[in-house]
């Protein structure tokens, strides 16, 4: 069983905001914003910091860590988000009760309440495709090749590649739940 | 990605305060009963006690963005915070609804309410009481709620609305000279609840305005900051009236209907109002810890 995990090689960015786009028009999400918050899977994040004149713009985009340890998913009262065999944290929509206790459990802000349906939803690596072997919509659209994805347990997969080549590591590793997506070439 | 909440919001509070409100209303009654048995303060505490929760269940249900499905809620009892409290509530519902009911056939005669019943709905009320802070107090995302100080201060509240609750009930329903020296020992114990309540609020803000996390932009925010006017009139409408009010109550030592009537009302009004109030703010104020790619 493989143990899906992602990678974005930074310095191959070139911020053209296409896996945040082809992300939303693919999965058919609506356009509406929610307290300020865009209706989205993909979040591009674009932090600045240190004082002028020495100051630098990040850029990354950011979705669902599929943490290993979710809190999302224990939080979960009715098993709507549970983790795959294949390390997966997927979202069963026709569980979910739209109570959002998710939403407050997950820290990366990866996901959103559409108050359309009423239910929450979430990156899911585009499951459907990834079990048929494709990639997922970000990974195949991506015009720098900057995301990879696959198995984080074959060290010649092309993910687990990035990861050494890039020297990515984990988003906010502190906060203990042991994501599955990996940023190199960060500063 | 640090950021205010805003998934949760008033519903909530309301949830979580008429919870609370319900189970410290029905620990009074227990109290007043188990001291001077079938009397119309203990009788009130019943009457109170699953109305409010079953509103207070409504005000959950209705916040749900998909409530027609909320049976799921109950297929996993112990997978999460919500499903346990599903459970706690639904249970305390039932026993109070069934004394409720008792209560109500009885009318004029005497009511007979079994101990293995009060023991069993004690437990499903303190229970209620302290999961109505265990909800919040395990989102570890957001610090400034991930601490046991919040079951604890929220169980407190509770006991402390559930009596302003039962003494508003009885004077506004017509209190009788008889009932005056029990709502003195309730407001005595409130007197205690109340001290207690700003102690452990007290802590509870010096522990988290000391953290490294976003919890002490929560305690900013709140004392000084956006939420600051509010916080302060709960202090003080919430906390320290109520807690003058009784104060005075027990230092004249007046039994006498009339001042249990003005002030009784009055502290029990304030108490009701901080009580939301305490839920409102500390749900308004929980920050994100957030992540960052800059560490
Ligand atoms: S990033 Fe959030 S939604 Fe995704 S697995 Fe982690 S906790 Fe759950
Ligand atoms: S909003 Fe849905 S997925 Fe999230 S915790 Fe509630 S039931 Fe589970």
């Amino acid at each position: 069983m493989p143990r899906y995990g992602m990678a974005v090689d930074l310095k191959k960015c070139v911020r053209c905001r296409t896996c945040y786009i082809t992300c939303k028009v693919l999965h058919n999400i609506p356009s509406q914003f929610d307290n300020g918050r865009k209706y989205t899977r993909v979040k591009l994040i674009e932090p600045e910091a240190g004082k002028y004149p020495a100051v630098r713009r990040f850029f990354y985009p950011s979705h669902c860590m599929h943490c290993d340890d979710a809190p999302c998913v224990t939080v979960c009262p009715t098993g709507a988000s549970f983790k795959d065999k294949d390390g997966i944290i997927s979202f069963d929509p026709k569980k979910c009760i739209g109570c959002r206790y998710c939403i407050l459990a997950c820290p990366y802000d990866a996901r959103y309440f559409n108050h359309e349906t009423g239910i929450v939803d979430k990156c899911d690596f585009c499951e459907d495709k990834v079990r048929q072997g494709k990639e997922p919509y970000c990974v195949e659209k991506c015009i720098g090749h900057a995301i990879t994805f696959g198995d984080l347990d074959d060290p010649n997969s092309e993910v687990s590649r990035m990861i050494t080549e890039a020297g990515a590591v984990a988003l906010s590793p502190q906060l203990g739940t042991k994501p599955k997506v990996f940023y190199g070439n960060m500063r | 990605m640090s950021g205010v909440q805003t998934v949760w919001g008033w519903p909530i509070a309301i949830y979580l305060f008429l919870a609370g409100v319900a189970a410290g209303a029905y620990l009074s009654a227990a109290y007043v009963w188990y001291k001077r048995g079938d009397n119309p303060v203990s009788r009130m505490g019943i009457f109170l006690a699953a109305p409010c929760l079953g509103v207070s269940i409504l005000f959950l249900f209705f916040d749900l963005g998909a409530p027609l499905r909320f049976m799921l809620a109950f297929l996993k009892p112990f997978s999460s915070m919500i499903s346990v409290g599903t459970w706690v509530l639904t249970i305390f519902f039932i026993i109070a609804a069934l004394q409720w009911l008792k209560c109500y056939k009885a009318k004029e005669a005497s009511l007979e309410l079994s101990n293995a019943a009060w023991i069993a709905g004690i437990i499903f009320a303190v229970a209620t009481a302290v999961y109505t802070g265990v909800l919040l107090g395990v989102v570890k995302a957001i610090p400034f709620w991930n601490t046991p100080l919040l079951p604890v201060l929220f169980f407190i509240s509770s006991v402390s609305t559930g009596i302003g609750a039962l003494l508003v009930g009885v004077l506004i329903k017509g209190a009788k000279d008889s009932d005056v020296g029990i709502l003195h020992s309730l407001s005595r114990i409130d007197l205690v609840f109340v001290g207690l309540e700003v102690l452990v609020l007290l802590f509870y803000l010096l522990v988290m305005g000391q953290s490294r996390l976003a919890a002490a932009s929560s305690v900013k925010m709140l004392v000084a900051g956006s939420c600051a006017p509010f916080f302060w009139i709960f202090v003080v409408v919430g906390l320290l009236v109520p807690f003058c009010l009784e104060w005075g109550l027990n230092r004249k030592q007046d039994n006498q209907l009339s001042s249990m009537v003005v002030s009784g009302t009055a502290a029990g009004i304030c108490l009701l109002f901080g009580g939301l109030a305490l839920r409102y703010l500390i749900l308004a104020v929980g920050i994100f810890e957030g992540f960052s790619p800059i560490l």
